[in-house]
């Protein structure tokens, strides 16, 4: 979607066509589903957190700078959202079978046996992003899976591009070594 | 861009399958445009409708206000508020140069020409901020 097409939906919007709101939800509700997702590991609290940014976006239609791109503007409130929703519960994300794995017990012929090798991969990275902060599960998720660039992410963080690098690095190591760590040995749960 | 290259091309690809999305659950749209629905529409017409700022019209009528009660009071007319009145100019007279300006039948005190001298300053400023402003957010 290019700016044009984003300042023609918003200012149909804002000039009571309540419907063309429905063309920008279906325009960018799974990328905002995807971060949600990535960041806080469950689908269930992803899509609370995409429903309170889009009602976000269509409360504060009217501050949207026509200058910038809608995708930006609004992945910051999914972003901004998705960080608030984390920390308002305050608890450590209870990792389940379907997103940020549960401490069990995986030895390599168990695991092997019941899971195809492309679930094995998932539920490794599903586990390494479940020991990450919740920042840092949103700069993996903005970089690798929503391939935004580092300007992108810059402005969708409010961080400067300088910080975005470092946190960046320092995520991606500490992923690194968690997956090479779980791929090389057996995993014991606590 | 070599430094967003070389953090692309590293090892953690191998593992995260990049441009993989995790889709919204079927029936979303729906779901959201139904929430949606009770919300008041964010129309931009009402904004673009107004020509002028209540806040500094409201800002002005006020400070006008206190001046002319000022100026009154200044005169003598109400002899308790004149004493009132000037315990509070004397308040703020330390420190202040001794202005004397002298109407037609009218007397107006040093205080009262700093306070009307500022209040006009504020209003100017306000109007061309307010109109600056509402110039760039009207502009698509």
């Amino acid at each position: 979607m290019n700016k044009n097409e984003d300042i023609f939906l918003v200012n149909q919007v804002l000039g009571g066509n309540v419907n063309a709101f429905r063309t920008i939800i279906d325009l960018h509700k799974d990328k905002a589903f995807n971060l949600a997702y990535r960041m806080c590991g469950s689908r269930e609290d992803a899509e609370e957190i995409i429903q309170d940014s889009f009602l976000k976006a269509y409360r504060s239609l009217r501050e949207f700078r026509m200058d910038s791109l809608f995708a930006t503007w609004f992945y910051r409130i999914v972003y901004n959202t998705s960080v608030s929703f984390i920390r308002a519960k305050k608890e450590i994300i209870i990792l389940s079978g379907d997103c940020f794995p549960d401490s069990q017990k995986y030895s390599d012929t168990n695991y092997f046996e019941s899971v195809s090798e492309e679930e094995h991969k998932r539920k490794l990275v599903n586990y390494a992003l479940g020991k990450l902060s919740e920042e840092e599960r949103g700069l993996i998720s903005l970089f690798y899976y929503d391939e935004h660039t580092l300007a992108e992410i810059s402005e969708i963080t409010c961080e400067n591009i300088s910080n975005i690098k470092v946190k960046l690095h320092r995520s991606r190591k500490k992923m690194l070594e968690i997956l090479t760590g779980i791929n090389n040995r057996k995993v014991i749960a606590k | 861009m070599n430094i967003e290259q070389n953090l692309r091309e590293d090892q953690l690809r191998d593992f995260l399958n990049p441009g993989e999305i995790e889709k919204a659950p079927d029936g979303f749209t729906g779901r959201m445009m139904n929430r949606l629905s009770v919300e008041p529409v964010p129309v931009l017409n009402r904004a673009k409708g107004r020509n002028y700022s209540l806040v500094p019209a409201i800002s002005a009528v006020v400070t006008l206000a206190l001046v002319v009660i000022a100026i009154i009071f200044d005169t003598g007319k109400s002899q308790s508020a004149d004493i009132l009145w000037s315990r509070v100019i004397k308040a703020f007279q330390p420190g202040l140069p001794a202005i004397n300006f002298t109407l037609p039948e009218l007397t107006v005190s040093n205080i009262i020409v700093y306070i009307m001298s500022l209040s006009i300053l504020l209003l100017v400023f306000d109007l061309v901020l307010s109109g600056y402003f509402g110039r760039r957010k009207s502009t698509h």
